[in-house]
Parts: structure tokens; C-alpha cells; sequence
């Protein structure tokens, strides 16, 4: 029998427990579950608040803005679809939104022009990253961005961790909004090629 | 500004990296409705944009956010699940999918969670009896049971303060923009939030002096295929009900629609889901009714 086990991995395996992953997480917390939901922060308020501090600074902010989007995963957990995307996807997205709405709603979106360049923003990205996880999918991005061209890699990236609407880039950028569009568009087709992401 | 002529297939990429003003994202999404193309490539940059999430640096939250987080939630109800609309749904029969083929599955069953199998028969009589007489009973039962959650609306809505503060998207005045600011101008200008049962909120905003309303629905899912959403105008004694227009649902995203006629004094606005094409009186249990002698 030990034998059995010792060869036998897969099984040896099934004897540990297995983590749980948050698509498992996010459907009990829509039973109501609330250890749940404290398991399914506990996994991704980190890279929720690293991708809201990316976009707002103000770590106060950030903080809030955090709290706003895992009450409102409590509260909409019901209606998560996985065969729409993951658990992950799902309350990333909802954060990057909600990032945006506080960006666009203070007017601390023109103060902010004139603090950070573009140049800070482009420089942000290439932080040196501890986790080997994150530095694995910021190379692969990395790799991928690489690929654009210095337009598209700009606007992409100006809106996305910028929190730039496309007007306030035309602007910012001295091009027509049609412009930026295109760049945001094609930028955005060829990122996706790039990383094979299929939908 | 000339931007609200273009193409709003030019829309995808911007939209995927949420740099779209609110009357453009609007715009795409109503298109999004009748382009499974377009739909595919807006889901699958949308997909894209999450790689960019996934190369940033993690920051941990202090221990003091979870706390205050965990006592939150336990005080704060959930969404109803999507299962109610299901019910509606299964009762007609000639549905026309012409309207939404190839979208993706309007409403998932709710099977992913297997939470609400075993209430399905009883939300079915229980539909049954408030489809009887759902406009007879004051509206406060009905948005009562609906009217639970607090919703951050505001922001991303162009409500208030905000809007047309994005200056640089110029007027973009589209109709509902148009009829929208006539109601926010107006000195009697009310605003209320109700949940829609099957998720999603609905901003209702009226004016008497203007006549006017408008319903802004966050998060709502399309209707069921061969389905749509109806607005209606509710008298005062819940006798007359006078349909207001067509609306489709928004999923991940805003949509306004502003009413057709007149509002009238003392009346109740309501949403149910009929029959592409839509019904001349409601023929299922409103998902949202708001008064506006409420608010």
C-alpha cells in the first residue's frame, strides 16, 4: 500500500489539500458565505490595491477605492458568470473601472497632468519585480508591448495605468481624438495577438 | 466635436481600457448589442487589458481594511441571483431569436452556483401571484424588497456635478444626453435608486416641470433571448398603465433611455420583461418600479 502511494503521485497528491481557487472561492461567496469571502480577499486585495495605487497614488485613495470594489463583489457575487471569464478577471476589471471613475470624478485629474509626465508613467512600468509570478506576466506584457509601436505602446499605457480618457490624451498628446482611438484600437489588437489571449 | 459620428467599431480598444467618456460607451454598447462581431472583439481586448492587471506589482492592504471590510458585509445584503427573470422567460414560446443571435447567452442559468435550483418552483408562484396584481399593491412593497443596497452610481454616470465636466468629448449630444440634461437642469429635478431583481440597478430621474423621465440602468443584464425590456408609466391609481418605451440591458456597463410621453403627476415608473417588440400592458412582475411621489 505504502508502495502504492510512494509511486503513485497523482494520488499522494490528492492526499494534500487543494487550494481553493477564487472562481471555487467567488461561487460560495454567493451563497452568502462569509469565510468565504474572507479566504477570496485574502488572495486577491493584494494585486486589487497594487492595480488601484497604479492608477490613483494616493494610497488613502487606493485603500478606499479597494474596500468600494470587494463590497461591491459581496454584493454581486450572485451574479458572476464564470463562463464569462474568471473570478480574477471579474473583480480586476471592476477595480480598474472603479480606479478610473475616482480618476475622472476628482478634479485631481489635471492636477495630475501637470505632476506626473508621461514619461514617469512609461518609467513606472519597468519597476523591478519581487515575485516571481509577477515578473514572469511582466515580461510576457513586457514582451508583447514591445511589439507595438512607440504611438500605440504610449496611449496604451497612458490609459490603462493612467487612467487617461481618450480625450484628455488627444490633448495631452497634441493629435486629433480620432487618432488616439486608432492607436488604443490597434494597440490593443496587436497586444492581443501578441499574447494569444483568445476570448 | 465630431466624434460621436464615427464608427463605433473604432470604440473597442478604448473601451477595453476604460478610456471611453459615458455618452461613447453608450454608444458602443448599444452597438455591442447588434454586432457579434464587434461584441467578440470588445470581449477579447477587454481580456487583453486583464493581462495588464496581471504585471502589476501587488501591494498588501493593512490588516485594518479587512476588518472594517469583513463587518461591512456582514450587514450587507446580496444581489438577488438572475434566477428570477428566468420564469418569464420560459412562459412564451414565440420568441424571435433573429433579434439576438449569436450574442452570447442572455441570461446564464443559474446553474453555475446551483443556489437557486430548488427555489425556482417557488419564485415561480410567487411571480405568479405578483404578476396578478403587481400594480395594484403600492410601490413601496414592491421596491422594498428591492431597494436594499446602497449603489455607487454617480460616478461613471454623468450624473450631477460630473456631467459634462469631461471637457474635450465636446456636447455629444445624442437624444438621450439631450432629453437627460433638460431633466437634470430642471429646478425639480429628483433622483432615486432602485435594484433590478435579476442584478443590476436602475437610476430613475424625473422632472414634473419638464415631463420627463429617464431610467439609467448599471449592470443589467440583456433581456432573455426573444425578450425585452419594457418601460412603463404607472397611474396614480394603478389603473391606467401606459407603456414607455423599449430598453435594452447594459451587461458591465451603463445604459440611459429616456421615457417615451408624458410623465404625469403621482405616477410610478416600471420595467418588466415582455415579448421582443414589447407589449401594450405588462404581462410579467415588474423587476423594478419607482414612485416618484417618493422621493
Amino acid at each position: 500500500m505504502l508502495a502504492i502511494v510512494e509511486r503513485d503521485t497523482e494520488a499522494w497528491r490528492s492526499d494534500e489539500p487543494a487550494p481553493v481557487s477564487p472562481d471555487d472561492l467567488l461561487a460560495r461567496v454567493a451563497t452568502g458565505d462569509q469565510p468565504a469571502f474572507s479566504d477570496l480577499y485574502d488572495v486577491l486585495s493584494g494585486r486589487v490595491l497594487g492595480l488601484v495605487t497604479r492608477l490613483l497614488k494616493d494610497r488613502a485613495q487606493s485603500e478606499e477605492v479597494t474596500q468600494e470594489v470587494f463590497l461591491e463583489v459581496w454584493q454581486q457575487a450572485t451574479r458572476f458568470d464564470r463562463s464569462r471569464g474568471t473570478a480574477a478577471s471579474w473583480v480586476l476589471t471592476m477595480a480598474h473601472r472603479r480606479a478610473v471613475d475616482r480618476i475622472r470624478a476628482s478634479q485631481a485629474s489635471h492636477d495630475r497632468d501637470t505632476r506626473i509626465g508621461i514619461r514617469d508613467l512609461e518609467a513606472g512600468f519597468d519597476q523591478v519585480s519581487e515575485s516571481v509570478e509577477i515578473r514572469i506576466e511582466h515580461e510576457r506584457v513586457s514582451r508583447a508591448l514591445g511589439k507595438l509601436t512607440e504611438f500605440q505602446r504610449q496611449a496604451v499605457q497612458l490609459a490603462y495605468y493612467g487612467g487617461y480618457s481618450h480625450s484628455e490624451m488627444a490633448e495631452r498628446l497634441g493629435v486629433p481624438i480620432g487618432t488616439v482611438k486608432t492607436r488604443l484600437r490597434d494597440g490593443m489588437i496587436r497586444l492581443r495577438d501578441e499574447m494569444g489571449v483568445t476570448s | 466635436m465630431t466624434q460621436r459620428h464615427d464608427d463605433p467599431a473604432l470604440l473597442t480598444g478604448s473601451h477595453a481600457l476604460d478610456a471611453l467618456s459615458d455618452d461613447e460607451r453608450m454608444l458602443l454598447e448599444h452597438a455591442l448589442t447588434t454586432s457579434p462581431e464587434l461584441q467578440a472583439e470588445a470581449d477579447s481586448l477587454r481580456e487583453t487589458a486583464l493581462q495588464l492587471a496581471y504585471a502589476v506589482e501587488s501591494i498588501e492592504p493593512p490588516a485594518a481594511l479587512k476588518t472594517s471590510l469583513m463587518a461591512q458585509i456582514a450587514r450587507t445584503p446580496q444581489a438577488a441571483p438572475t434566477a428570477v427573470l428566468d420564469a418569464p422567460a420560459s412562459r412564451v414560446t414565440s420568441a424571435d431569436p433573429a433579434t439576438v443571435a449569436g450574442l452570447e447567452a442572455p441570461l446564464a442559468p443559474d446553474t453555475a452556483f446551483g443556489s437557486g435550483s430548488s427555489s425556482a418552483p417557488v419564485e415561480g408562484r410567487a411571480a405568479a401571484a405578483a404578476r396578478r396584481r403587481w400594480f395594484q399593491r403600492p410601490v413601496a412593497a414592491i421596491a422594498a424588497s428591492a431597494a436594499v443596497a446602497v449603489v455607487f452610481l454617480g460616478v461613471g454616470l454623468g450624473v450631477g456635478t460630473n456631467f459634462g465636466q469631461s471637457e474635450g468629448t465636446g456636447p455629444g449630444t445624442t437624444q438621450a444626453s439631450g432629453a437627460l440634461d433638460s431633466i437634470y437642469a430642471a429646478a425639480d429635478f429628483k433622483r432615486t435608486t432602485a435594484k433590478v431583481a435579476g442584478g443590476g440597478s436602475a437610476t430613475v430621474v424625473w422632472s414634473h416641470d419638464v415631463g420627463k423621465s429617464a431610467v439609467i440602468l448599471d449592470g443589467v443584464e440583456q433581456a432573455p433571448e426573444g425578450k425585452t425590456y419594457e418601460l412603463w408609466y404607472i397611474g396614480s391609481e394603478g389603473s391606467k398603465i401606459v407603456p414607455a418605451g423599449l430598453v435594452d440591458g447594459a451587461r458591465n456597463g451603463v445604459h440611459t433611455a429616456v421615457l417615451d410621453g408624458q410623465l404625469a403627476e403621482g405616477a410610478t415608473i416600471g420595467m418588466t420583461v415582455e415579448p421582443a417588440g414589447g407589449s401594450d400592458k405588462p404581462t410579467t412582475t415588474p423587476v423594478m418600479a419607482v414612485s416618484t411621489t417618493q422621493a
